[in-house]
């Protein structure tokens, strides 16, 4: 198994035995169930199902800030570089655990939305749906990146609500300024709640997905650049 | 018993024991207020306990040396690579007041993961976690107990096991295994291997007796003092902070290493 193969095993046992991973599991998942087990019209559905996902994400990036914080603090991370394991790899081991949680829980909860959706409409749009379910898992990954970015600058009992700040912000920006939808990371979530109406949801879907990947990225860049710098 | 990963019949060549080469050598490390233009190196085979004025200078200076902590300015270079290099060679291990491992997992498992990050596999792996599972006198009832509920002793002794696993040839240790008591954590820090150089960083240097061959004071920043041992002895000081602090002010060594740079050989 490769350094990050490792690295992300461990995050996900400590993820496991801390119970943090049973809290981002039920987040996401419960939302899913939620929506599926309260029948609605289509509108309310998909507005129950984006404020969900929105929360779980703030969930996410609370979860990634105070883990990635914890393994500073505690020692752990230096534990493992003074094991010959480079900084970026804790971060990406950590990244890859926390994201692929955060994506199998929004699949899980898409699932249980299009049941729900699917059985209230005639003729619900999958496709568009399946592709703003990618943006929103994109936009699950911003957040759980913005949280590690927290959780490297500061101590666990900080990082996670200023992780959730920062993440509540980002999301505000689709809807406050004008014009930054579909580019603002959060901009999927207000796709989602609007599917039924969308004049072309699936350009818009792609547009913010690409978006919220592009967000991701140069978040890891930065949060890369910073790991190799601080006190370990 | 551990080996050097240098063994010591090569150690004990002519020319290796006429050149000692430098295992830690660090120049200008500049860290907030705790290291100002610290420059200082040792030969291979030196046990160095550095003390502090104030105490936290010896554990930052460690720190620096084991690259948990970026220094600001200045260079390390331990075992002929620069800190990084050297870190990712395996040449240096470190061990903290706390071990840091998780503590869910067992030390067994501790030891696997710290054998498997060192890249041994198989049979060799299993053979270096028997050896160092030895000489850290691991309980064998505890080998397969979270290191959380089989006690903060076991932690530290594993802690210990991690760090010498795979046989570095500097190993940094900063207050380490404060939870045994000082026979058996004296008997323990006494590392086999003549090559082998050992940085201890500890406020207790009367508890460090019999472990290291020199000592050093870091004073505002910089190295005041880095002597043998015995030199304590001879101007009938105690190993202690004062004591040290005594021989610095007494002017017997060099107290400008920030220029010169003193150069300690093991006996």
């Amino acid at each position: 198994m490769s350094q990050v193969g490792t690295i992300g095993w461990l995050a996900v046992r400590e993820l496991w035995i801390s119970f943090r991973l049973l809290v981002l599991l039920v987040a996401f998942v419960g939302v899913g169930a939620v929506v599926a087990l309260l029948p609605a019209p289509l509108p309310v559905t998909l507005g129950r199902l984006a404020v969900g996902l929105a929360v779980a994400s703030l969930v996410g990036a609370a979860v990634a800030a105070w883990s990635i914080a914890e393994e500073r603090v505690r020692g752990r991370a230096a534990w493992l570089v003074t094991r010959s394991v480079p900084r970026s790899t804790i971060l990406g081991g950590w990244w890859s655990a926390l994201g692929i949680t955060a994506l199998l829980g929004t699949g899980a909860a898409a699932v249980l939305g299009w049941l729900a959706a699917s059985a209230v409409a005639l003729r619900f749009p999958t496709d568009a749906f399946a592709a703003i379910g990618v943006a929103v898992a994109a936009t699950a990954l911003v957040a759980m990146t913005v949280g590690l970015l927290a959780g490297l600058l500061l101590p666990p009992r900080a990082a996670a609500p200023v992780a959730v700040v920062a993440c509540a912000a980002i999301g505000l920006v689709a809807w406050v300024v004008p014009g930054a939808a579909p580019w603002a990371p959060g901009s999927a979530l207000a796709s989602l709640a609007g599917l039924a109406e969308a004049s072309r949801p699936l350009a818009v879907a792609w547009r913010e997905a690409g978006a919220a990947l592009v967000t991701v990225a140069v978040l890891l860049v930065v949060a890369r650049g910073l790991i190799e710098r601080i006190d370990l | 018993m551990l080996a050097s990963s240098t063994p010591d019949a090569l150690w004990s060549a002519p020319s290796l024991r006429v050149l000692r080469p430098a295992a830690v050598d660090c120049a200008d490390l500049v860290q907030g207020r705790l290291l100002d233009r610290c420059t200082f190196s040792i030969a291979a085979g030196t046990r160095l306990l550095v003390v502090g004025e104030p105490d936290e200078s010896a554990s930052v200076l460690v720190r620096v040396l084991a690259g948990l902590t970026r220094p600001r300015r200045g260079r390390v270079s331990i075992a002929g690579l620069d800190g990084p290099a050297a870190l990712r060679a395996g040449r240096v291990a470190h061990l903290g007041p706390d071990p840091g491992m998780p503590g869910w997992m067992t030390p067994r498992e501790a030891l696997g993961l710290a054998a498997d990050l060192a890249g041994m596999t198989g049979q060799a792996a299993a053979r270096a976690i028997e050896r160092v599972v030895a000489h850290t006198h691991i309980p064998g009832d505890a080998l397969d107990q979270p290191i959380r509920r089989a006690g903060p002793a076991v932690g530290q002794r594993a802690g210990l096991a991690a760090a010498i696993l795979g046989d570095p040839e500097v190993l940094l240790l900063d207050e380490p295994l404060r939870a045994l008591d000082a026979a058996e954590r004296a008997s323990l820090l006494r590392l086999p291997g003549r090559r082998r150089t050992v940085i201890l960083a500890s406020r207790h240097p009367a508890s460090e007796a019999g472990i290291a061959t020199h000592v050093a004071l870091l004073r505002g920043g910089r190295v005041a003092v880095l002597a043998r041992v015995d030199e304590l002895a001879t101007h009938g000081l105690p190993l202690s902070l004062r004591g040290i602090g005594a021989l610095a002010d007494r002017g017997a060594f060099d107290a400008r290493p920030a220029t010169a740079r003193p150069v300690a050989a093991p006996r």
